[in-house]
Formats: structure tokens, sequence, C-alpha cells
């Protein structure tokens, strides 16, 4: 009973969140200065029948609030909508999500690897040398630009050495993916490291672990189980949060790599004015996001038992 | 067993140093015996080494700690132990009991993870079951309720009490000879406090072990103590057993550390607070948690309590009466339910946010915690002139004339420039008073003030503070969970239980003859320093028991 009132009231914050969120991002793209017909239309005069036509088509004289009912409407029947030139939006989405997809899942899992690994060396060393150069590593290779970081590696791996293709997905996973997914691991890796790194020092002293030793029980469980039990916790909410914020596809590196996301997709749209576009793809992003933090949650309640029966 | 003569545990020349270049020497070579069967006891105040001293026997001091000397257990050098060794060792011939009975348990696995661990530590052909059945044998002999359900359950679902349980339970899963107990009753009430003592006492005297108890509580230590030593900054001070050394202290600071221990009956009588005025009045309090969601939890269940002008008025009982609470909701800090609460005559519960703001300038309080309750980037004066210059609007050579009176009363001028963590506890204890009492406030609500310290340095604050208190008159709601601070600084006491009131009245009247049951028994198990009084009473307790 109790969880089911939990859940009814997530539920509702969910829906008041999902509309708040929508409902500025429509407004605010029906703000901004220009005028998608004529974009559409690019140098060339448009008759006024067409533009009437078009207006007309998509409800372009109605107020922003009729506007964005409609769009409500359709998403309850499944429809996002069509495109300025006169595409439907869905199968275009459907298109773009397995490419971001397959880039985020490949990225985080790259995270998590290294982000692990460095994080557990340098807590186990810390304060000795390999600690302090793991340190200056992450946070110098993160502080760098991510486009930079993304030119830098088209020129060595893929013109210079010749690994893996500049551009692209036609070589297909993993090759196309490795280099894109690198960038956006490296750029995030000093986060990982360093969240895992303190709270396994953290963990380290704390009397628990000192309790473990006195059992006698051996130096490999006491690490392996009582401590990292607990970093675990703070660790798993950064990754899973992690997850959702890659899958939102990242803009400046699908542009850079050329890969034809949810993210170039919706850079594409923000320049032409689809509001339509940008519209059903930033619900997508919130339904994700909200999905996330759920998840999030659920993560927590099995984590921790404080939480799950408290 | 070991007999008598070749002690389980012999210390010799025992030296622990931190850090390197130059490495801090903080234990200075003590020697120290613990026979099967004995119980003896480390005391000292902090920072007196006396828990680097324990830990260096199971080396679990942490890294970049240096160890000489010699520590001899059940006849192997401990010094000389491999990590295999070391690790055969602990649990299984020492075992340890930490302080804080609920951190030292792992919060993310069950009870039952825990002590079956500690079991399979030493004896890993038993199979799961047996394990599991040991476990609860273990548990069952620490007398915990229902110990198949606790081993389901998670430390955070257990009491401090019965957390603590299952610490031991876990220390005597490998039947060790040697317990060491550091602390192992700090964190809980007095009553809770007897019942683990007198399990300690029972598994060390009655079943051969030897136990090693580390303390600061001299009451404790009348209690269980076969023999004591008495360590200051590093050294070994004084040694004996306990009766030699409570009725015939050969060193000066030993004295001072006896002396300093507050006694229920020492100060005399008092005379009775007479005032029909009233600087503060509680009637039909509650305070309710949670609601929605959670299940409501009532802190504080319908309580009058009332302070004179000038009138100490000792608030107490043990975690969960409620105490920190009355005093919460009176500073607007904790929600009311029902009830009423008066400042002054004025009424705080229906006044605006604006009236209740003014009201709340009319109180001081000071926190249990003085490390935390001070902003550390504020040095002394700043943190005393904050009120002055804020509320009163004061500036200039008046705030520096005002900061330099109030640091005088809590004898602290010529600190002014300190910053917190240049304080020691009872340092900043004192800063903590003369921030409290800035706004010349007509109400101080002092919340467990020295329960943090060393008692010596309780002794010094508690001065300061009946001092202060004369000087200005103002009354004071003051909340302890120990009779005796109570009976050496208040006029009248309330006592909570649950909620609710029990008993209240002049502080002569209700800690010498108590009327309700309760206070009898809260008097009965909070230990007093006089090893001849704990005897008697251990063994009426017993018998009680029986």
């Amino acid at each position: 009973m109790k969880i089911a009132l939990a859940v009814a009231q997530r539920l509702a914050g969910f829906a008041l969140v999902f509309l708040g969120v929508t409902f500025v991002i429509y407004w605010s793209v029906f703000s901004l200065p220009g005028d998608p017909i004529q974009a559409l239309a690019g140098d060339r005069q448009l008759p006024d029948s067409v533009v009437a036509a078009l207006t007309e088509a998509y409800m372009l004289d109605e107020p922003v609030g009729v506007q964005y009912l409609h769009f409500l409407s359709g998403l309850v029947h499944g429809d996002l909508g069509v495109d300025l030139s006169g595409r439907a939006i869905a199968p275009q989405l459907a298109s773009r999500w397995p490419v971001t997809i397959t880039l985020a899942l490949t990225a985080w899992t790259i995270q998590v690897v290294l982000g692990l690994s460095i994080g557990i060396v340098s807590a186990l060393r810390h304060g000795k040398t390999i600690d302090r150069v793991l340190l200056v590593t992450t946070i110098g290779a993160s502080c760098i630009p991510v486009f930079v970081l993304a030119i830098m590696g088209q020129l060595l791996f893929g013109v210079r050495l010749g690994w893996f293709p500049v551009a692209g997905t036609s070589a297909g996973w993993p090759l196309s993916y490795i280099l894109p997914s690198l960038v956006i691991a490296v750029f995030g890796l000093a986060s990982v490291s360093r969240l895992v790194r303190s709270s396994i020092i953290e963990n380290l002293g704390a009397e628990y672990v000192r309790t473990a030793r006195a059992k006698g029980v051996g130096e490999r469980r006491v690490i392996g189980l009582h401590v990292m039990r607990n970093s675990l916790i703070p660790t798993a909410t950064y990754l899973a949060t992690d997850l959702g914020f890659l899958l939102g596809g990242t803009v400046v590196i699908e542009g850079i790599f050329n890969l034809p996301g949810v993210g170039n997709l919706l850079f594409q749209a923000i320049r032409t004015h689809e509001a339509a576009m940008v519209a059903a793809i930033s619900t997508a992003l919130i339904v994700i996001f909200l999905v996330t933090t759920l998840l999030v949650d659920v993560l927590h309640t099995l984590l921790d038992p404080r939480i799950r029966r408290g | 067993m070991t007999d008598a003569s070749t002690p389980l545990l012999t210390i010799r020349d025992l030296r622990v140093t931190f850090g390197s270049r130059p490495a801090h020497e903080v234990v200075h070579g003590i020697d120290l015996d613990v026979a099967g069967g004995e119980v003896v006891a480390l005391v000292g105040e902090s920072g007196s080494g006396k828990s680097v001293s324990a830990m260096s026997i199971l080396r679990l001091l942490p890294e970049g700690a240096g160890v000489t000397g010699s520590i001899r257990l059940d006849g192997k050098d401990v010094l000389a132990m491999s990590q295999r060794e070391l690790r055969s060792m602990r649990g299984n011939t020492a075992a340890l009991i930490s302080q804080d009975p609920i951190a030292s348990l792992n919060p993310v696995f069950t009870i039952g993870f825990q002590v079956v661990e500690a079991v399979r530590a030493h004896s890993s052909r038993l199979s799961a079951k047996e394990a599991r059945r040991r476990a609860i044998e273990l548990l069952t002999l620490v007398e915990i309720p229902e110990p198949e359900l606790r081993m389901k359950q998670y430390p955070h679902e257990l009491s401090g009490g019965q957390c603590q349980r299952v610490g031991i339970a876990m220390a005597l899963a490998a039947d060790p000879q040697l317990l060491i107990a550091d602390e192992p009753t700090t964190a809980l009430d007095v009553t809770i406090q007897a019942e683990i003592l007198d399990v300690l006492s029972r598994l060390g005297r009655e079943q051969g072990r030897g136990v090693l108890l580390i303390t600061h509580d001299m009451g404790v230590v009348a209690d269980i103590a076969d023999r004591v030593l008495v360590m200051h900054q590093g050294a070994l001070v004084e040694h004996g057993t306990t009766q030699s050394i409570f009725d015939s202290p050969q060193r000066d600071y030993t004295r001072a550390l006896l002396d300093a221990v507050p006694r229920i009956g020492r100060r005399g009588p008092s005379p009775a607070p007479v005032s029909a005025d009233r600087a503060l009045e509680i009637s039909g309090l509650v305070v309710e948690y949670g609601g929605r969601l959670k299940r409501t939890v009532r802190a504080v269940d319908g309580v009058d309590v009332h302070v004179r002008p000038g009138e100490m008025r000792g608030l107490v009982g043990e975690s969960g009466s409620g105490k920190s609470t009355i005093g919460r909701a009176v500073i607007g800090a904790a929600p009311i339910t029902a009830g009423h609460v008066a400042v002054n005559g004025r009424e705080v519960t229906s006044a605006t946010p604006r009236q209740r703001r003014h009201a709340r300038q009319a109180i001081g309080v000071v926190f249990q915690n003085p490390s935390t309750s001070l902003n550390p980037r504020y040095t002394v004066a700043q943190t005393v002139a904050e009120p002055l210059t804020q509320v009163e609007g004061l500036r200039g050579a008046a705030v520096k004339a005002r900061v330099q009176e109030l640091l005088e009363a809590v004898r602290l001028d010529g600190h002014a420039d300190h910053y917190g963590h240049e304080l020691s506890g009872g340092q900043k204890q004192r800063v903590a008073i003369a921030r409290a009492v800035a706004l010349r406030p007509t109400l101080l609500i002092a919340d467990e003030p020295t329960s943090a310290l060393d008692v010596s340095v309780q002794a010094q604050v508690l001065d300061v503070f009946r001092d202060v208190q004369r000087e200005m008159g103002f009354g004071c709601l003051f909340i302890s969970h120990d009779l005796a601070v109570i009976d050496e600084l208040c006029d009248t006491v309330t006592v909570l239980h649950r909620g609710r009131v029990i008993e209240e009245g002049h502080r002569e009247q209700v800690l010498t003859h108590p009327s309700a049951e309760y206070t009898r028994r809260l008097l009965a198990a909070a230990p007093v320093p006089d090893p001849s009084v704990q005897a008697q009473r251990r063994a009426q307790r017993l018998a009680g028991a029986a």
C-alpha cells in the first residue's frame, strides 16, 4: 500500500514535469526569431497561396497554446506529426536512435571499465605516485575541450595510423564507434574515477572495515566485499545518470564524427526551425531523463537497505 | 586457559609513533599485563593514547603508525607476525568490541551475514547451515531477543544496545581468550550500559577470558574492573587494583581525574527557586514527526515544563525520551503539534513569524557538539560578535568591548583571534556559551553541552557555565542524560521517558529520594565512581534477575 502510494505520487510528479518541460520547449521554439516557411524556401520567393496553405497545414497562425494541445493530442495517439517537408517524424527518429544508443552504450561501457579501474587503483594507492599520476592524467584529459580531443583523435588514429574510420558509420560497430566513444569516455573519466576513489577512501576509513579486519576477515574480502559494496552506491547513481545523459545524444561528437544520431538531428532541426521535430526529440529526451531518474531510485533501493527498509 | 602467573597478554615498553620526519610519539613506553579471567581497565582522557595502545595489540592502527617494544599474546610475538598470522590471530586469540556499535557494523549487510562471516573467518570447514546455527547461538548468548529475526535484519533496524550485543557476539565467534573493549558503552544509554557491562563482566570473570577495557568513565571502571591503569599524555601514570586506585590514588593526576567525576549528593542542599514569574512555560506540548507516507512518531507526548527566571532546570532522560526535541520545539526547530510554549509570558506558538523571531532573541542556545556548531572560518571574536552586530546592531568599539567582556566571563580572554581548530573541545564549548549569552538572554537552552567532553574538561565548562548563569541570572533548560551533572548544576529536575514527564521536582528530592520507579531504575543504572557501591549494586541486580 505504502509502495503503491509512493509510485502513484512519483508518476503524478512525472506527468507534471513532462507537461511543464514540453510546454516550455514548445513555446521557446516558437518564440525563436525567423520564419520557418521562409527558411524552407531558402532564397526563393514563395507565392502567397503556398504560404497560406503551409500556414494553414501547420497551424502556424494559431496561438502557441492551441498548437501545443494539438501536439499533445497527437502524442496520445502515437503521432509525432510531420516535419516541414511533409515527412513523418516518427520513422525519422526511429532510424536515428540505434546510432545514438550504440554510441552511448559503447562510450558508457568504456567509461565504467576505465573509471572503476582507475578509481580503485588510485584509492588503494592513495597518496602514492601512481595515484598522483592518474589524477593529473584524468583531470588533464577532461580539461581538453571535447572537440579538440575529437579532432586530435581523428588526426592520429584515423588519418595517421588509419586504425579507425575518421567519420561516418559505414564501417559499423565496433570500428566506427570506438573513436567517438573513446573521446566521450575520456572526457567523463575524471568525474567517474574521482568519485570511485573518494568513495572507496571514505569507506576504507569506516569503522565497520576495522571490525571486519578485527574479526580476522582476509584483506581481499574486506576490500572486495565490505568496501566495494558500500562504494558502489554513489558510483552506481552517478553512472546511471550519466547513461541517461549519453542516451540523449551528444550533439558535438555526432557532428564531428558525422554520425547520424539523434543529437545530430536535433541540431539540424533547431537550425531549420523545425518546431515539431525539436519538440518530438525533446519529448523523447525528457522521457529518457524521467526513466533514468526512476532507475536511479530503484537502484538505490536495491543497493541500500537503509532506503529499502528505512 | 592461562593462569595468572603467565599472563595472556604481556606488553613491555610499547611505543607508538605517527608520521615520519619527524615521527611524533604518542605512546611513550607502557607496560601492561592481562591475565585470563581478569578485567583490566585502561583509563585516560581523549588523546591519552589508550585507544592507540589497545589497537596496537591487534595491529589495527592506521597506515603510517610505527610500533616498537614487545607485545606477547598467548606466548606469541604480535609485532613479528606476518599478515597471515595476524589474520588468524585477530578474532581468534584476541577480539575487538568497538565504541560506536552502529558504525562498526556494515550498513549494507544483514546481521546474520556479518555474524556468520565472523564465525567462518576461523572455521572455514563449517557448512553454511552450521555457521548459521552457531551465529544464532552467539546472538542468544549475548541475550538478543528473537535472534532468528535479527539475523535477517540490517544494522539500522536495531537499537544501539542491540548493535553492541551483535558486536560482542561477533567478537565471541571464535571463542577468543582476550576481549579488547574500546569504550564499549560510551554511545549507549545508562540502563543499556548496565546490561552490556553485565555481559562483559560475565564473559570475563566467569568464563576465564581476559578483558582489556578502554574507557574514560570512572563509574564503568568502578563497576567491572579488577585492575586499573591510568594513562596521561601517552604515559602510564598509575596502576593498581581498582579498590586501591579509588581509595588511595597516589598521583595528583589520578586524584584530579577522580575529583572531576560528578557525583550525586556531593553538592549538598540548595535553596528551591520561588519566583512566580516564568522564563519558560511549556504546557501540554506534543511534537509529532512523519505523516503522509511515513508512520507518525510522537516524540513528545503532552509535556509540561516551566523555568523560573534564574532557575536551572535539568531535563533528563535516555535517548528517545524527547528531551532534545523539547528544546528544539522552544526555539522553533521542531514542529509543535499541540500545546503551548511561552517565553517570558509571551506565547510563541500562535505568534506571527516576526513575533516568533523577536521572541527567539531572548533565547540563547548551546549545542552538544562545539566542533560542528561553530563556523570554522570565524575567529572566536567574530563568532561572539555576530549576534551583537546582526541583532543588536552594535558597531566598532562597542562590539569590541562587549566581546572582551564576554570572553572574560568564559575565561577565554586572549583567544579572541583564534580559529575553532586552534581550540580544545572545552574552549570551543566556552566560545559557544559566550555566543549564546551575548544578547543577554532571559532563557538559555543547553542541549548536552558537556557530553562530548572529557570529565576534567567537563568540570571546567560546568564551572564557567555556573558562573555565567549566576552573573547574568537567566533561566536555563539544561538537557542532559547525566544525572550527576544535573545534580551538580541544576535547581530542579524533570525526568522524561518516551515523551512523557515521569517525575518533576527539586533536584535533591528527585535525585536522592525519587518517587517514580523509572527514576529509581535510572539512578541505579548510572555507575558511580566507587567500587564497593558498584559491587553491592551488581550483586543486587543479579540477585534480582535470578
